[in-house]
């Protein structure tokens, strides 16, 4: 990262993922419960920012050093900056304790710059538009 | 516009203040609304206010922003004003970019991204913002145009049959007015920035507001951190104006109500002239002391001085106000000078008016009250001085208003406002030469409806106010600024003696 993350954001980022892979036992539901986060978040930016906004905000998320990241690299499927599509993969060649952590980080380091922009709590709000699928979730309620 | 009629389309209320005065009650419910004007005229502002007051869990809205709005951007400086309620973010709105599908001109593939965001989401308000970088520049001429009148129309017709109202923002000037989507829109808002000299002040014209029969002419509007307020014009309610009583209202000056021929009338407009220091204030803050001792509420509506400055010098020459003002008997109003909109003031006044329950209001005075108009509105004074001042008599209260003349000598001059045509009553005052001494003098020039003193009669200014003196009824030429005896006075009572 460019810089650390601050810890608030880092916290929020440790719930956001926690929330998602409550109960995944097997490190596949990890990877599948984190990629629907992925998924999810980046479109919920991209509906809200656009497509553009979308890739100008992890640019600036990603510095030039975590562009070239392994485990970063490796949850994409393609050298696309804003495709987090391959967190599955990601898990099955680093493990679950290594992409949580890199996730952890590049989610906090958005919550950071976004909120930066708009403020803390609407960066939480563009990222996480509406929570977890119900399934998902244990109680509803954001991290 | 019958009740009957009103009842049948559900009325929304914008949100903003002033704005449904302007319309007419609100906006109809359903409405197709177009938000247009010049670049930084507030129409994003505007949009986003009545949204955010609409806008619920139940209700939600949906906020497009295309080409040329970033999202995060307009969050970021939208979120500045106090009604933006980053709680409603994003249960009750949600912003949703439209950048890809506005970028490949296709209107259907815009159109198709709308359908299904509104499809998922239900709301009940949607804005475009831009909709003008939708429809792009290069399609407002030739065979374009059709397709952009089919497109306008396709989604005026799928957001009326989605039961939504909607609100599309666009950059237009005055001359396009010819464009397609002004012949579709129920209502439309038109927004202006004038910039006169060093000043500069936003307008807002409700073009057509269909369902509603909405207030004509421009109407200046403000932004603040609070958002946008809409001064509304005030058109003659001739009607609504309030029986005149045959009071009398005590001057508090000594010897003036003799000269009116029993006190002011009350509900008159009186214009007190005269030069610089010749206490024109002081009568003003005395009119307003003895309506205070009489258990009357006050507005004093000061322009040259902060109302700090005002109630300090109240103090040390006549009367410690303060009491009164922090028992809300009193209200001195200061209005920011400058830029500032006839509309403004009066809704300031009005306010303070309304607030205290006054009876009496000073305007001190005219003179600085021009100074602090934007140039735009000096040019209209006498219009903009009639539509306050016949505001403020609807409403039942007697007005005094100081004016600063430059004695022109020889002859008299009321004032340089020429606004004497919407007065009742007017007092002069001017400086004489009488054996070598300055003196201050006071005639009654006017009195609709009242005998009164005909005059000119010598006043002091003293420790405790202004005290009218003896006749100059023994003196001729008293208008050139040097008068001569020409016989003694018959009762004539010296202020010092």
């Amino acid at each position: 990262m460019t810089s650390a993350p601050s810890p608030v954001a880092r916290d929020t980022a440790r719930r956001l993922l926690a929330r998602e892979v409550a109960g995944a036992g097997e490190p596949e539901s990890a990877g599948l419960a984190m990629q629907a986060l992925c998924t999810r978040i980046t479109e919920n930016l991209r509906r809200s920012v656009g497509d553009d906004g979308y890739n100008a905000l992890l640019v600036r998320v990603l510095g030039p050093t975590d562009e070239a990241d392994p485990v970063l690299l490796a949850l994409r499927s393609s050298h696309a900056v804003g495709s987090l599509d391959a967190v599955v993969a990601g898990v099955a060649s680093h493990g679950v304790p290594t992409v949580t952590a890199a996730l952890e980080a590049l989610l906090a380091r958005l919550l950071d710059v976004l909120g930066s922009l708009v403020g803390p709590d609407m960066a939480l709000s563009l990222l996480d538009l509406d929570g977890p699928p119900s399934s998902a979730s244990s109680n509803g309620q954001r991290p | 516009m019958t009740a009957s009629e009103f009842q049948f389309i559900r009325n929304i209320v914008t949100g903003v203040p002033g704005l449904d005065a302007v319309l007419g009650g609100g906006l109809c419910e359903y409405s197709f609304n177009l938000v247009a004007g010049a670049p930084g005229a507030g129409k994003t502002t505007l949009v986003q206010q009545m949204l955010f007051a609409n806008a619920t869990h139940a209700q939600p809205a949906i906020y497009f922003t295309v080409l040329g709005e970033p999202t995060i951007k307009l969050i970021r400086y939208q979120r500045q004003f106090a009604f933006f309620d980053p709680e409603k973010v994003p249960s009750a709105i949600r912003f949703v970019n439209l950048t890809a599908e506005a970028a490949s001109g296709d209107l259907e593939a815009v159109l198709r991204r709308i359908v299904t965001e509104v499809s998922k989401t239900k709301p009940s308000f949607v804005a475009v913002d831009s909709f003008r970088t939708i429809l792009g520049e290069g399609q407002s001429n030739g065979g374009a145009d059709v397709a952009m009148a089919r497109f306008v129309q396709h989604l005026a017709q799928q957001l009326t049959s989605w039961e939504v109202t909607s609100f599309l923002i666009g950059e237009y000037a005055e001359s396009e007015r010819r464009h397609p989507v002004f012949t579709v829109a129920d209502s439309i808002l038109w927004l202006s920035e004038d910039v006169d000299r060093n000043s500069t002040t936003r307008k807002l014209r409700a073009v057509k507001v269909r369902g509603r029969s909405p207030m004509p002419g421009l109407h200046t509007i403000r932004i603040t951190q609070a958002g946008m307020q809409v001064f509304p014009r005030i058109p003659e309610h001739a009607n609504e104006r309030v029986v005149r009583s045959n009071r009398r209202l005590a001057t508090g000056v000594p010897g003036l109500d003799e000269m009116t021929g029993g006190g002011i009338p009350a509900g008159d407009v009186v214009l007190l002239t005269g030069p610089a220091g010749s206490g024109k204030t002081t009568f003003a803050t005395q009119f307003v002391a003895q309506g205070l001792s009489e258990g009357e509420r006050c507005v004093v509506a000061v322009f040259e001085e902060y109302p700090e400055t005002y109630l300090a010098r109240a103090k040390t020459n006549l009367v410690d106000f303060s009491k009164m003002v922090a028992e809300g008997k009193l209200a001195v109003t200061y209005l920011r000078p400058l830029d500032l909109s006839v509309d403004e003031t009066l809704d300031e006044v009005r306010g303070a008016v309304k607030r205290v329950g006054a009876t009496r209001v000073v305007i001190d005075s005219l003179s600085g009250f021009e100074v602090a108009l934007a140039p735009s509105y000096r040019e209209d004074f006498r219009e903009s001085l009639y539509r306050l001042v016949g505001a403020l008599t609807a409403t039942g209260v007697t007005v005094m208003m100081t004016a600063e003349v430059i004695d022109p000598y020889p002859g008299v001059r009321f004032t340089s406002e020429r606004v004497s045509f919407i007065t009742d009553d007017i007092f002069v005052q001017r400086y004489v030469e009488i054996d070598g001494h300055l003196r201050k003098v006071l005639a009654v020039v006017k009195m609709r409806g009242s005998d009164h003193a005909t005059d000119f009669r010598a006043y002091e200014l003293t420790g405790t106010g202004a005290i009218i003196g003896e006749s100059l009824e023994g003196y001729h030429g008293i208008t050139t600024g040097v008068p001569n005896l020409v016989r003694a006075p018959a009762d004539a009572v010296s202020p010092s003696e």
